[in-house]
Parts: structure tokens; C-alpha cells; sequence
């Protein structure tokens, strides 16, 4: 009985070592499969570049931060707290940096060799020389340099938060790409330019390009945009016709004819300014006086020049009499061509000529001009 | 039972994770060049160096070596990183001069932490009235008014200046301040050198003056007791109480030609000289006599004339066979059958 008892449990220890082996070879076997689906998996998600990029990113800031701890890692460098030109010179030690930088084919590609690592402001300082220096001796490449700030405003994201004034001074307003740069900085701030705007007020006030990019993002108080788009109005000029718009939309929605005369007979671009305001309600001589401010820099504005054409304004006429009659580069750009079939609408729709295009045009203005009228009635040109 | 469970998982886990540090061990070079380089897979080191691109850069090195005093140091060490900053070498298209330098920012530096410094190169004449404006115009300096010697003078010369001041002090006191500033300097211009004057900002003190002062303001300016831009005279047409003859008088004084004056040209026009209409003329075909700067001659033509248009006045005018006939102030008709 005990004989058989002890080969009983003999047989069940034996079997249990069994189970016992079979369950560590399987769990083995789960984890070289477990291996492999880690090995072959990591392996699958790396060989995308982008993949790459953002692990790299994130180890990148994982260093960063051991850095800022005070701990070392082999076969990296802790970056000191200020701008460093990533191995620029790599190939050619001891070469001048201008000349490095002379090398490259474009602003671009030199942006993507500049890296900001945080510091202080007179890092910040050095920082945007460099990038001033490097954009003016690219004068020759605007449309490069103009491309370039898309790249550059995420670099400097965290210099633009803490030196916003380093950075919006570094730079006429108007030279070069600069605005472009601020815009970037501008639109991916968003919120954080609420925060600021007290300080931000203070630089962006001088110039209403800048008062414009910062008003669009957070605007401010209605009473100090007519305050400040008085003194433009008197003061200043639109650079561009965005802002020009604005500004002229404040005097308008103020009725502040007045001002808004002054604007719209300023710059390059207050033959502009008018352009998203309903024209009947303006007092006529201030459309005059825009539509001339533009005409007299061949820059007009169709708008305007349609308003004023169908209302019997004469010089609207001519201006539009030379625009289909000749052939002159100088006042038919890429402007004019978007608008061509549109002048031409003009005369084919509202001018009872003759002919309404080409020489002959010309032929026959020349001839009939003193008998030329507007018809209020009509609402067109006509001659007797 | 438990425990066995646990084990096993914890092994597969581990597993797991050994495998992908394999995995990742195989990428680490390349993971490790994005992470810590910048380089391109091609980089530069072996492309030709456009010689125009360095000849047009200043010395980074310097640039890089710029060391701004703490705020409270002394003036002389302020001083001393000024002839610092003055002492490297620029390219040849942008000095240090004006706005355009790529060392501004470092102006702007100066200007927030030891602004004395810049007034300091402002009396002393190191420091022009662009780079001043530039300045105001970015918030600095705030209560410059009290640092410069003449703030009124700065007032007639920098818009910027004045922007700051009407906003700091009100429309009325800027006003009347260059009222002021106007009257004395051209009181002290009187055989020295004249001034220079913006006449927009001019314009905007005449708002606060009588008939009269005005009326004097304008003939202290064709005493040519300031320096003014003849292309600028326009501001002053709006203002009420100024004979369009003398404001004629002000072009004629001080336009010059030069491809970047042009644009007076159609101000006389529109003020009555049918002269500045004649000249006009021969640039219709092309414009190319002054390319630059917002001058376009046919524009002038078709804002202020009536008659001849298009190629036949281009033709007429080739041949010198155009008459300009005024038929009032800013409007003139263009015949054929005249001589130029």
C-alpha cells in the first residue's frame, strides 16, 4: 500500500515538473515573441523619418532637462544657456562664420542652422544681429528671406515671449521681412499676447503696421484704436493695405471724414485704405481723393475706379480710356491684368463709344473727347 | 497561481521592451544626429562661397563677441561698448550708420538699459535722428523730451518724436509745441544752417496757428529759413489760408531732379504750373526717365488733363506737337498742333 502510495506521488511530483517546465518554455517562448514584436515593431516605427524626428525631439528635451539638473550623459554636450550655431563650420574648422553662412544657398537653409537655447536678453541681442546681419547680406533674395521667417519664428517662439521689444526692434518696420517675422510671432503666441498686451502696447504703438498685427490678434479697446488711428491719420502712412484698411475702417466707423481724408491721401497704399468700406456712404471727395492718391502711383484701386467711373467722374474715364487703349507695362502689371476684363466691362457696359477697346479707342476719344458726357440718367458715357 | 501569473507577465513585459531597445539601438545614429545636430544629410562645407553674400556680411564673430555692460555700470564702460560695437567690420552694403544696420537691436539694448548712453551719442551727433526715431518709434526712451537739448527741434524733424509726444501729452500741448519750436528756430536760422523739417509734422502744428501765423510760416519757408522735401509740399494743402502760388513758390525752390524727386512734378501740376505738365510728356512712353519711387507720368496726364490720350499723344508728344492749355487750377487740355 505505502509502495503504491509512494509511486503515486513519485508519478504526480514527476508530472507536476512537467507542467512546471512546459508553462517556463511557454512563457519563454511568449517573451522571444514578445521580443520580437518589440524589436521588429520599433524597428517599423524608426524607419520613418518623421518618426525619427519626433523621438529625437523628445530626446532632445529629455537632455535638455538633465542638463538643467546638472547631469552628464556620454557622448553629449550639455548646450550652454545661449544661441548656438549647430555645426556650422563641421568640415571646416577655424572658417570665418560669414563665410560658412556664404556657402549656403539660401536664408533657409542658414535658419536651420541657428538654434535658440534660451538666455538672456543680451543672448537675445546677439542672436537677432546674427539674424539681421545674415538676412541684409541676402538682400538680393527677398522672396528666400521672406520664406525663411516661416522657419525661423517657431525657433525663437521663447525669445519672442521673453524679449518681444529685442525682437521688434531689431529691424526697421519696414525693411526686409521683418514684418513677416512678427506675424508668425504674433499668430503663434495667441493667447499669451493677452497676457503681454499692456507690454506690447508700449512697442507696437509707434507705427500702425504694428499696431495693426498686434490689434488683429488682440484687439484693443475701441476708444484707444480711434486715439491711435487719429494720429496716423495725421502722422503717419499705411505700408501695406491691410493696414491701411483697418485703419481707415476705425475713422469711418467713427465718422471721421475728416481724418480719413488725410489717411486715404497718404503713402503708397491710401489709395487703398477704402477698399472694404461701402463707398456710398463716404462723401464723395474723400473716394476722389483716394482714387487719385492711387492713380497718381499707377496703383489704383478697382473699386474706386469702377465707383467713380459710374458715377461720371471724368478722369475715371481717361484712366481707364489709357488702360484699353495702350500698351504700357508701367501701368499694367500683374494688378491690372487681374482686373482687365473688368475695366473692359466698364466701357462695354456703361460708355455708348464707338469702338471701347484698343488704338482705336484712343483714335476715337481723341476725336470726340469735348463731346464725351455723362448721362446721369443713363448712367452712361455718352457722346454728340 | 497568482504569483505564476504575475511572473509571466512581468517576463513578457520585459521582453518586451528588451526587444525594442534592440530595436531602437539599430536607429540610435540617426536618432541621435536629429537630436543633438542641425546638420543636413549634404551640408555646406564643400559649396562654393558667393563672395557677394560676404562681402555684404559683417563679422559674426564680433558680433557674437558683444559683451552689453550690466545696467548698472558705468558710463564710460557704456561708452566703451559702443566704440566696441562701432569698431566691427560691416559689410559694404549696410554700415552702422543708419537703420539698416544689423547692430540696431543692440541700440534698442542700450536705449532700455542705460538710455543716458544714447542720449549721450545723440548730442554728440554719433547717433542720428533715424536711428533715434527708430528708437521712439519702438516704445524707448519715453521721456526723451526731458534728455535732449532742443526737444522742439527733434519735434520738427522726427514724426516718430511727435507720434510719442501727442501720445504722452495730448494733441493740443504737441501742437503747441511745434508752433513754437517752429517760429524760434526759423527766428534762429537766419544765416546758419537750416534745419530740417518734416512738413507733415508742420501741418499738424498749423492746425494750432491763426491765418496769419500761418501765412508767415509759409513765407519763413520761401526765405528758405528750413529744409524741406518739395515732394512733401502737398501736406500743406489742406491747410486752409495758404495761397496755392507760394506753396507753387516751395516746389520750385527746392525740387531738384533726381530719379527719386519725380513725384513733385505732379503736385505742380495740380497747383497750376503747366510747366511740370509739358515735362511729363516725354516720359509717357516707358516712365524709364524716373523709374523709382512712385512717379508715374501718365498718371499725372490722365488725373489732371483732358484731350489727347494713348498712342496718339504719345506719338504727338515724341514729336514735340502737344499744347498744354490750363483751363483752371489742376486742369489742362491736351491739343496737337503745338510746340514743347
Amino acid at each position: 500500500m505505502n509502495e503504491a502510495m509512494n509511486i503515486a506521488a513519485v508519478q504526480s511530483e514527476t508530472h507536476q515538473r512537467g507542467n512546471a517546465l512546459a508553462t517556463v518554455l511557454a512563457v519563454l517562448a511568449c517573451g522571444v515573441g514578445f521580443f520580437l514584436i518589440g524589436y521588429a515593431g520599433t524597428q517599423i516605427y524608426l524607419f520613418n523619418d518623421k518618426n525619427q524626428r519626433d523621438v529625437a525631439r523628445l530626446v532632445g528635451s529629455a537632455h535638455q532637462l538633465l542638463c538643467e539638473w546638472g547631469i552628464r550623459l556620454p557622448d553629449t554636450e550639455c548646450r550652454q544657456p545661449t544661441m548656438l550655431l549647430d555645426d556650422l563650420v563641421d568640415g571646416r574648422p577655424g572658417e570665418p562664420l560669414a563665410k560658412a553662412f556664404a556657402r549656403m544657398p539660401d536664408m533657409s537653409s542658414v535658419v536651420r542652422k541657428l538654434q535658440w537655447n534660451d538666455g538672456n536678453e543680451a543672448d537675445a541681442a546677439r542672436f537677432m544681429a546674427v539674424v539681421r546681419n545674415v538676412g541684409l547680406a541676402r538682400t538680393n533674395q527677398s522672396r528666400g528671406n521672406y520664406e525663411a521667417m516661416d522657419k525661423l519664428a517657431p525657433k525663437i517662439a521663447s525669445l519672442w515671449r521673453k524679449y518681444p521689444d529685442m525682437v521688434v526692434a531689431s529691424a526697421c518696420v519696414y525693411c526686409g521681412s521683418h514684418t513677416r517675422l512678427l506675424e508668425h510671432l504674433i499668430e503663434d503666441s495667441g493667447e499669451n499676447n493677452e497676457a503681454d498686451l499692456e507690454r506690447i502696447k508700449a512697442v507696437f504703438s509707434g507705427n500702425p503696421r504694428l499696431f495693426r498685427l498686434i490689434n488683429e490678434q488682440v484687439p484693443f479697446d475701441p476708444e484707444y484704436q480711434y486715439r491711435m488711428a487719429r494720429v496716423y491719420a495725421e502722422l503717419s502712412a499705411a505700408g501695406d493695405p491691410r493696414t491701411a484698411e483697418m485703419i481707415a475702417g476705425i475713422l469711418a466707423e467713427n465718422e471721421d471724414y475728416d481724418r480719413l481724408q488725410q489717411w486715404a491721401d497718404g503713402g503708397l497704399n491710401g489709395g487703398r485704405s477704402l477698399s472694404e468700406l461701402d463707398l456710398s456712404s463716404l462723401p464723395r471727395e474723400l473716394v476722389e481723393t483716394a482714387w487719385r492718391q492711387g492713380v497718381s502711383m499707377a496703383y489704383d484701386d478697382f473699386k474706386l475706379t469702377q465707383f467713380l467711373f459710374k458715377r461720371g467722374y471724368r478722369p475715371a474715364l481717361r484712366w481707364v480710356v489709357w488702360l484699353q487703349s495702350s500698351e504700357l507695362p508701367y501701368i499694367q502689371g500683374y494688378l491690372y491684368e487681374r482686373f482687365a476684363r473688368k475695366y473692359q466691362a466698364l466701357l462695354d457696359q456703361h460708355a455708348e463709344f464707338h469702338v471701347t477697346n484698343g488704338a482705336s479707342l484712343a483714335r476715337f476719344y481723341n476725336e470726340y473727347w469735348s463731346r464725351i458726357f455723362w448721362d446721369e440718367t443713363q448712367k452712361t458715357w455718352r457722346f454728340e | 497561481m497568482q504569483k505564476g501569473i504575475f511572473v509571466a507577465v512581468f517576463v513578457q513585459v520585459v521582453a518586451l521592451f528588451v526587444g525594442s531597445a534592440f530595436g531602437f539601438a539599430q536607429y540610435w545614429p540617426d536618432v541621435h544626429q536629429k537630436a543633438f545636430t542641425n546638420v543636413d544629410a549634404s551640408g555646406w562645407s564643400n559649396a562654393p562661397v558667393d563672395q557677394k553674400i560676404l562681402d555684404d556680411s559683417a563679422n559674426i564673430e564680433q558680433i557674437l563677441a558683444l559683451e552689453p555692460p550690466s545696467p548698472a555700470a558705468s558710463a564710460e564702460q557704456w561708452m566703451a561698448f559702443v566704440d566696441a560695437m562701432e569698431s566691427i567690420e560691416m559689410g559694404d552694403r549696410h554700415g552702422n550708420s543708419g537703420i539698416t544696420t544689423p547692430l540696431l537691436v543692440f541700440y534698442a539694448y542700450i536705449a532700455k538699459h542705460h538710455p543716458e548712453t544714447i542720449y549721450h551719442l545723440l548730442e554728440t551727433h554719433r547717433l542720428g535722428n533715424r536711428k533715434f526715431s527708430h528708437l521712439v518709434e519702438m516704445g524707448f526712451l519715453p521721456d526723451w523730451p526731458s534728455h535732449v537739448d532742443d526737444a522742439g527741434k527733434r519735434l520738427l524733424q522726427s514724426k516718430s518724436a511727435l507720434i510719442n509726444r501727442v501720445l504722452e501729452k495730448g494733441e493740443d500741448s504737441a501742437r503747441e509745441s511745434i508752433k513754437e519750436a517752429f517760429f524760434r528756430l526759423a527766428e534762429q536760422a537766419k544765416g546758419r544752417g537750416k534745419p530740417n523739417l518734416s512738413l507733415s509734422v508742420l501741418r499738424y502744428g498749423m492746425v494750432a496757428m491763426s491765418t496769419d501765423e500761418r501765412r508767415r510760416a509759409l513765407d519763413l519757408l520761401v526765405d528758405e529759413r528750413f529744409d524741406i522735401d518739395p515732394r512733401r509740399v502737398e501736406e500743406l494743402m489742406s491747410i486752409e489760408g495758404l495761397d496755392s502760388d507760394r506753396l507753387l513758390s516751395l516746389i520750385r525752390l527746392y525740387a531738384y531732379d533726381n530719379k527719386s524727386m519725380s513725384s513733385y512734378k505732379l503736385l505742380g501740376a495740380r497747383l497750376g504750373a503747366s510747366g511740370y505738365i509739358q515735362s511729363m510728356l516725354p516720359d509717357l512712353p516707358d516712365n524709364a526717365q524716373q523709374p523709382t519711387n512712385f512717379y508715374c507720368a501718365l498718371c499725372g496726364i490722365v488725373i489732371y488733363t483732358d484731350g489727347l490720350v494713348g498712342p496718339p499723344l504719345i506719338e504727338a508728344a515724341r514729336r514735340g506737337d502737344v499744347a498744354v492749355e490750363k483751363v483752371t487750377r489742376g486742369k489742362y487740355v491736351l491739343r496737337a498742333g503745338g510746340s514743347q
